[in-house]
């Protein structure tokens, strides 16, 4: 009979007592055993959470030691760098200042040796360019002077000799007639001895005119022959003070020659200064104005040769990229017209590669910042900050959350060592 | 993109124009571009090329081949450069 037959009326009073006693007894048993699983639980439990307890705690001095071993080492990190820096920004800027200095010097004389340079060069050009024009004119004068009067000379020897063999027959035609006439006054006077007396007189008279007359030929030609011999002379003195002319000249060339020379080996020690510099302070280290400045100095002095230009401009690439600092410039996508087609080759041009819809994006990214330029640095810089900055907040949270799980542990311990039993369950 | 015209490799072409970026601090400026062909899709895989560029006082631009292969370096460094940075104004924006 259970509990519900206390509502049978037919059952006495004593009967009821019974059943609820043992309804009572049996429900307290239940009870106990019940009080006792809990029990054993909360036993479990506690004892879990000792363990636990106890692991944490381990976990947590290992924590400390660690945190505290860190500390430590950052300190001496702190220290280490603060003396490393001491030296160093002390020597670092010794040497800058030093090759500041050094290029701030360079230029300076630079400018100065390129203003005197361009001047020399360029008188020296105006001088060369108006002596020889002069030069030049005046040999050509000279020599065709000396041709013409050569000519001359010849031709008047020619006819010199043609008159004085003229004169030589007339005068051999001249002693004939003179012996014949000779022998004719030797002979007895006849009519016929008087006709050919007569005859041999006049041709004797003729010949002595054609004498006459080629002497005084003979004469003209000899004068005109000894004026030109005297132009002759006159001209090669004149060839003689030009060849002296040309000597001078060829100092002064020399010497022109000297001075630009001089010049152009300051230039070749300005260029090794600079290349050492380059090499010595790996060219990031001068301000970028002075940097860019010196390479355009350079590269654009007039007196340099084109290829000493682009020796120049591949030492400054060299030396930019053995830097290996950071190289941010400002976007554009403005493009004028050119003067003429560009003419390139695929070889030395190809950067990089992808596809045209890729291409098109990094476009895009170029199109977003373009003309914020060298900003663009200064913001990841910025934004690198931030992060590690927000990673030591985040640090430090998290070990206040691990002390505050130690101290809640600690409190649990304690509590467990003097028989609290826990408000679980 | 703006296109300009161009001999490459003796024949002549189309380019267009990615960006230019020019450097204060080297003092020097690079166009970027690639060369049109006949049947290029979005997917076509192309190269980027680069080219020294100067703007002149009477308003032209003056493109000149790269001349080393230590320029060619530089011009990618400067472009890889400013684009890995142009990127990340873009995350922080």
């Amino acid at each position: 009979m259970n509990i519900t037959g206390l509502l049978d009326k037919t059952i006495s009073l004593e009967q009821r007592v019974e059943i609820l006693k043992r309804s009572y007894d049996n429900d307290f048993k239940e009870l106990e055993n019940l009080d006792e699983n809990v029990i054993r639980q909360i036993t479990s439990r506690v004892n879990e959470l000792i363990r636990e307890s106890i692991s944490k705690q381990t976990e947590l001095d290992m924590l400390f030691q660690e945190q505290n071993r860190i500390l430590n080492e950052k300190e001496k990190e702190k220290t280490d760098i603060k003396n490393l820096n001491s030296l160093g920004i002390k020597d670092l800027n010794t040497r800058r200042n030093s090759a500041i200095t050094k290029v701030d010097e360079i230029m300076e004389s630079k400018s100065k040796v390129n203003i005197d340079f361009d001047i020399v060069e360029k008188l020296n050009e105006k001088k060369i360019s108006i002596e020889n024009g002069l030069l030049d004119d005046s040999k050509k004068q000279i020599e065709a002077s000396i041709s013409n009067i050569n000519g001359n000379v010849e031709r008047l020897n020619n006819l010199i000799s043609k008159w004085s063999n003229t004169l030589k027959k007339y005068l051999t035609e001249e002693q004939n007639l003179k012996e014949a006439l000779s022998n004719l006054i030797g002979q007895d006077d006849t009519p016929e001895k008087d006709e050919l007396f007569n005859t041999k007189l006049s041709e004797l008279e003729v010949v002595e005119q054609k004498i006459i007359k080629s002497n005084n030929g003979l004469e003209k030609y000899r004068r005109q022959l000894e004026e030109e011999q005297s132009k002759l002379i006159n001209y090669e003195k004149n060839q003689e003070k030009q060849l002296k002319i040309d000597k001078k000249l060829e100092i002064k060339e020399e010497k022109n020659q000297e001075k630009l020379k001089e010049k152009r080996e300051d230039i070749d020690s300005y260029i090794t200064e600079f290349e050492s510099i380059c090499s010595k302070y790996e060219l990031g280290f001068l301000e970028k104005e002075k940097r860019a400045s010196l390479y355009h100095v350079l590269a654009n002095a007039k007196v340099l040769e084109d290829s000493e230009k682009s020796r120049i401009f591949n030492m400054y690439v060299t030396s930019v990229n053995k830097t290996g600092k950071e190289i941010v410039g400002k976007c554009s996508d403005e493009l004028k017209p050119q003067k003429q087609i560009p003419i390139i080759s695929s070889m030395r041009s190809v950067v990089a590669k992808g596809s045209i819809s890729t291409i098109n994006k990094m476009s895009k990214v170029f199109d977003k910042v373009k003309m914020f330029g060298i900003n663009i640095a200064a913001n990841v810089v910025q934004k690198v900050q931030k992060h590690k900055e927000d990673s030591i907040l985040n640090s430090i949270d998290n070990l206040g959350k691990l002390q505050e799980i130690g101290e809640s542990l600690k409190a649990m311990k304690s509590m467990q060592e003097e028989g609290i039993k826990p408000m679980t369950m | 993109m703006k296109e300009f015209k161009l001999i490459i490799d003796g024949k002549e072409k189309v380019a267009h124009m990615i960006t230019r970026i020019s450097s204060d601090e080297l003092g020097l400026e690079y166009i970027y571009y690639y060369i049109e062909e006949d049947g290029d899709t979005e997917g076509t895989q192309k190269t980027v090329l680069a080219s020294r560029i100067k703007s002149t006082e009477d308003g032209f631009d003056d493109i000149t081949e790269i001349q080393t292969e230590e320029e060619r370096e530089l011009a990618f460094k400067l472009f890889k450069d400013t684009y890995k940075n142009a990127e990340s104004l873009g995350e922080n924006e």
